[in-house]
């Protein structure tokens, strides 16, 4: 090696006492602040009570985006900003940037006042509603959905029940929506009635807190969860790019929020010990739910690494749906890893723009 | 050999001691795995949660009688009237959300009518803009 290029190398890596200075910023950053999320320009268009619906500042000129309007559906239980995570880490700034005319349903926070919501509520009130609006905005008779985990279980229902409200695509993450292999799947455990007091929890708080959700969570992977995603930000604390992406992701996952009680009573009982929408039996106000009803075009997208949602609790829909254009995607990645990082951005989010894409105009 | 070279391929003690952290938290994270996920770990915590969720729901339930209590000798609505109004607001709230639908959509089809003028707009130079609508 010539002096010169030594000279080079020493220039180009930092001194101990910026290294030194860069990891007590780091550090008094992650454990002081929260890190800025869901950042991407947006308006609320309209709201019933938690509930919001946002519509994103378009990025690409009205002649030059798809005509119909996409619409983000996430969980109950945590908040939807991970669709929008930081930029350049946002599937919702991608899809902007890819000419969508893009619409999030974000159901808020419920209160005490909020307990008796159940699923039958969010399918047959709030989303018909969010949709109804979404329409008059865009203009367009038509949509797509896109629903993620407990959100994607509430886009199936909703689409089964209303075939003919102009759903057009039906993205579904990471689906909850087959119980029935109860040792494949770490909730269905913690979830049997043996364990698990429903009632008891409900008189206890009202609605299920998310801090229990997500210690629920937590625990399919203890150390990994509680230890190991600390232990990697600590023995990377000069890398100030590796601390930023660990301080967003850790902001969402901190501040979970609590699920309504009678829709985790449901989610409970109907879905995770009796496995209605599966059996067929079913129904929400009377309404029985046939998942052959549903006849959007569909993408079923599978994590293969999925411990929350095991792949085959997603697997089986396809073969019960009455789509005629329908496909499964699977992809590497976890519950959340498959929508965030860099990994999804190279591998998951261009595999569904490419199919939506075909679907849209 | 230069001396990047033999920084890289000499002995690093930290790197060694993450290596070594590494597979116990990965032996660790197995076992615990094995044990969260394990029936008698299921006995143990609903047998704990059980006297936990017991006191927790009964603490609340005294709380909310002792308060109603105090609350209707101040004249003041329960807790219980609150949210029975925030129940009603969000019903309230579904009717204007269906009343501004209804109103866009008669807005809509006020447009809609309007649109098949606009060719003949253009056919009279222009001028029939005054009589639209």
């Amino acid at each position: 090696m010539t002096m010169a290029t030594t000279n080079a190398t020493a220039a180009a890596s930092p001194s101990i006492y910026e290294r030194l200075s860069t990891i007590g910023s780091n550090l008094l950053k992650i454990t002081t602040t929260k890190a800025p999320i869901g950042r991407t320009p947006r308006q609320a268009i309209w709201t019933l009570n938690k509930a919001t619906l946002y519509r994103y500042t378009p990025v690409v000129p009205a002649k030059k985006r798809h005509p119909v309007p996409l619409l983000l559906v996430f969980a109950l239980m945590n908040r939807s900003s991970i669709l929008d995570l930081r930029p350049g880490n946002s599937f919702v700034e991608y899809m902007l940037a890819q000419g969508y005319d893009l619409y999030l349903l974000d159901w808020g926070s419920p209160g005490p006042e909020d307990s008796e919501l159940g699923i039958a509520d969010y399918v047959l009130e709030y989303l018909p509603r969010a949709i109804r609006k979404l329409k008059t905005v865009s203009g367009s008779e038509t949509f797509s959905l896109l629903g993620w985990c407990i959100g994607a279980l509430l886009s199936t229902l909703y689409a089964s029940l209303r075939p003919d409200d102009g759903l057009k695509n039906l993205i579904l993450l990471t689906a909850p929506l087959d119980f029935s292999n109860k040792e494949a799947i770490g909730f269905s455990q913690m979830a049997d009635a043996r364990y698990l007091d429903v009632d008891r929890m409900l008189q206890a708080y009202g609605n299920m807190p998310g801090e229990m959700i997500d210690y629920g969570a937590k625990m399919l992977k203890p150390v990994e969860n509680f230890v190991g995603s600390t232990v990697r930000v600590l023995d990377n604390l000069d890398d100030t790019k590796l601390v930023d992406s660990w301080h967003a992701m850790n902001t969402w996952v901190t501040d979970g929020i609590p699920m309504a009680g009678a829709t985790w009573r449901q989610l409970i009982v109907d879905f995770y010990r009796e496995n209605r929408l599966m059996r067929g039996t079913l129904s929400l106000r009377g309404e029985k739910v046939d998942l052959f009803s549903l006849r959007a075009n569909l993408l079923d997208v599978i994590a293969e690494a999925d411990h929350i949602t095991p792949p085959c609790q997603s697997e089986t829909v396809i073969a019960r749906v009455g789509s005629a254009d329908k496909e499964v995607l699977r992809v590497p990645g976890g519950h959340i890893g498959v929508m965030v990082g860099s990994g999804a951005a190279k591998l998951t989010w261009p595999k569904i723009e490419a199919w939506l894409s075909a679907r849209s105009d | 050999m230069s001396q990047a070279e033999v920084g890289t391929t000499g002995f690093d003690l930290f790197k060694a001691l993450r290596a070594r952290r590494d597979g116990l938290m990965n032996a660790w994270a197995g076992v615990a795995l094995r044990v969260s996920s394990s029936r008698p770990y299921f006995v143990v915590s609903s047998a704990l949660s059980r006297p936990a969720l017991f006191v927790t729901g009964a603490s609340r339930k005294a709380t909310a009688a002792a308060t109603a209590q105090i609350l209707a000798q101040m004249n003041m609505p329960s807790r219980e009237d609150v949210l029975a109004l925030s129940k009603r607001l969000t019903r309230i709230e579904m009717v204007l959300d269906d009343i501004g639908a209804a109103m866009d959509a008669a807005a809509a089809s006020g447009k809609s009518r309007l649109v098949p003028r606009q060719p003949q707009r253009v056919a009279d130079g222009g001028n029939g803009g005054a009589r639209a609508g």
